[in-house]
């Protein structure tokens, strides 16, 4: 009786396993399904594109399409080099200032009191609420008066500002975690508070520097209403606004160079991300979901 | 909210910190506020100052394109058209089906997901990176690939849909208005679900096993688990992604912008469309900041009645 038992649990228990797998294996395929079919389009010619049944598995694979992406200039005017070349120059500084901006304002709510600190902090994530297009509207008559239209710098300045509510409250999550003794003791050791600072707290609270550098470049290098209406200039245009205007709304969609093209966007982030990843989520759910 | 318990931890450990060095020295104080001063600028300079102007604009009957001085103050003339504007509400109503579509969708998968993530299983972290990466995937990116999938004539969901029986003909699922909500519906979902995932894993994953063991004794079953110890323990966090999702999925402009540009028909313009094509289409910006006014004051009141209703279940 009670080995027969022993074993019926264990069959069950193994039998729930396997269910896991398969449940998990069967939502990773269908989930995979839309880039499979992205990846499987960017190598085929165009003249097998319309076929139907469609071509599951390409039988002539070709690289053509990426070729036509980057080799910009080509006749379809495609200025996909231009805009990455502009994505990155806009993302990277963005990362750069968000890490910098949300250090300091994290470490320092992290640490000093004042009256009305709770306040600020709550207000600072309340900005996550405020309508972007309506944001939009006033940074359009700004940026127009102030001459930063077609300027990085406005792009930059926006995207740091979107990146930095959620930035400072992940870094403040992760400066809350070492403890405040460490300084003391270098204090009393004869550092300043800002070498204190550098010295010792900043490698501990790395991770979360990390993890703002990559959610601040997610958000530059997605964002599309800001850059579709501040930047009206071709050759100024970051990739989101500029491979959509290129393909959308021609008459002959080249559907293999459009997910050629989306592929070559997407590369970047998946490889950052996957590096990096540790970083992110920790700082994402201690950071979040706890604070 | 759960920022309670945390603060109160730290408050503990840096309030010894504060009371050697922090108040007591002038110098202190201002080292820590020029920490703070720079983000707090920027971001007056790009969120406060815009927000406010933006308020201001709605008071206004505004044009870019007017150069004969006719913008003016108008009072609350852009808010009483606004009430009798049908287009207005429409756009609320799809807005708000949107945001909850998305929310429920990309819940349900994301909470599914994060169970069967949390049983014990190999390679846990491979599994989950593979969920996580749509969520990093651009959404202009998203966009273009669901525009190619859900293509009418072409679109390999029809394919596939046919190929299974669900369908006789291919349909537009991108242009008739009856299908237009759902495909978009679906293809943020596809996106937004690993930020449940997350989340809710993360969440799972503090639920204390003792609680479970303690269950199992008193002979609960699967469902029971989770009606009594998973859920009860997930409540604050469930409370908390949803809230922000939906705040997000007000803010959701490329797919829409990309997929339907609103239509067919007004089926999918939501506010952020909407409020663009004022503004940017018509020129009409202080309408425009009219509406972004409300859309506000109903995210804060909607906020606050959330956490209220949700959270204030925790004190029963």
């Amino acid at each position: 009786m009670a080995v027969w038992m022993l074993t019926l649990a264990r069959r069950k228990r193994l039998l729930a396993k396997v269910g896991t797998y398969a449940a998990l294996v069967a939502m990773l395929v269908i989930i995979y399904f839309p880039v499979y079919w992205m990846v499987i389009t960017s190598i085929k010619h165009h003249n097998v594109l319309f076929k139907l049944p469609p071509e599951w598995f390409p039988r002539k694979p070709t690289l053509l399409p990426y070729y036509n992406v980057i080799a910009s200039g080509q006749a379809e005017a495609l200025n996909f080099l231009a805009y990455f070349r502009n994505s990155i120059i806009v993302s990277a500084s963005t990362v750069f200032l968000s890490i910098i901006l949300a250090t300091m304002a994290g470490y320092a709510f992290s640490r000093f009191r004042y009256a009305g600190r709770r306040t600020t902090l709550t207000a600072i994530l309340i900005t996550q609420m405020f309508p972007l297009p309506m944001l939009l509207i006033s940074f359009y008559i700004m940026f127009w008066r102030l001459r930063l239209l077609n300027t990085y710098t406005g792009l930059i300045i926006s995207y740091t500002s979107f990146a930095l509510p959620f930035c400072i409250w992940m870094l403040k999550g992760f400066f809350d975690k070492i403890p405040g003794e460490l300084e003391e003791a270098a204090l009393i050791d004869g550092c300043s508070r800002l070498q204190a600072l550098c010295k010792v707290i900043l490698p501990l609270a790395l991770p979360g520097v990390l993890a703002v550098g990559v959610f601040s470049f997610l958000v530059a290098w997605d964002e599309f209403m800001f850059a579709l209406t501040l930047m009206s200039q071709d050759s100024m245009r970051t990739i989101p606004p500029g491979v959509i205007l290129s393909f959308v709304g021609e008459f002959d969609i080249r559907w293999e160079d459009m997910m050629a093209a989306s592929i070559i966007v997407t590369v970047p982030v998946v490889v950052i991300f996957l590096g990096l990843q540790k970083y992110l989520i920790q700082g994402l759910t201690a950071g979040a979901v706890k604070g | 909210m759960g920022e309670n318990t945390v603060i109160a931890a730290g408050e503990q450990r840096s309030l010894r910190v504060s009371g050697m060095h922090v108040s007591v020295h002038g110098r202190e104080r201002r080292f820590f506020t020029s920490l703070i001063l720079p983000a707090l600028v920027i971001m007056a300079f790009t969120i406060g100052f815009p927000l406010a102007s933006g308020v201001r604009l709605g008071f206004f009957r505004y044009f870019l394109t007017d150069i004969t001085g006719e913008n003016r103050f108008i009072g609350l003339g852009n808010f009483a058209n606004l009430l009798r504007d049908r287009a207005f509400y429409v756009s609320f109503y799809r807005t708000v089906e949107y945001a909850a579509g998305v929310v429920v969708l990309s819940f349900i998968i994301g909470f599914a997901l994060a169970l069967l993530l949390n049983q014990d299983i190999h390679m846990r972290g491979v599994f989950r990176s593979l969920f996580l990466v749509p969520w990093i995937v651009p959404y202009v990116v998203v966009s273009l690939l669901f525009m190619w999938i859900l293509n009418a004539n072409y679109g390999v969901f029809n394919v596939i849909l046919s190929n299974i029986g669900l369908i006789k003909h291919f349909r537009g699922w991108l242009i008739e208005p009856r299908l237009a909500m759902p495909s978009v519906i679906l293809a943020t979902a596809w996106k937004t679900y690993p930020f449940f995932m997350l989340m809710l894993l993360a969440g799972l994953q503090t639920v204390p096993a003792e609680q479970y063991e303690a269950a199992t004794i008193d002979g609960a079953g699967v469902i029971q688990r989770f009606l009594y110890v998973t859920w009860p323990n997930l409540r604050e966090i469930i409370m908390i992604v949803t809230l922000l999702e939906f705040i997000w999925e007000f803010q959701n402009f490329t797919l829409i912008w990309v997929l339907t540009k609103g239509g067919p028909i007004d089926a999918t313009n939501i506010w952020p469309v909407h409020i663009y094509k004022t503004a940017f289409k018509e020129f009409n910006m202080g309408y425009g900041s009219a509406m972004g006014v409300l859309w506000l004051v109903f995210l804060l009141i909607f906020s606050l009645g959330y956490i209220r209703v949700v959270g204030g279940k925790e004190a029963e």
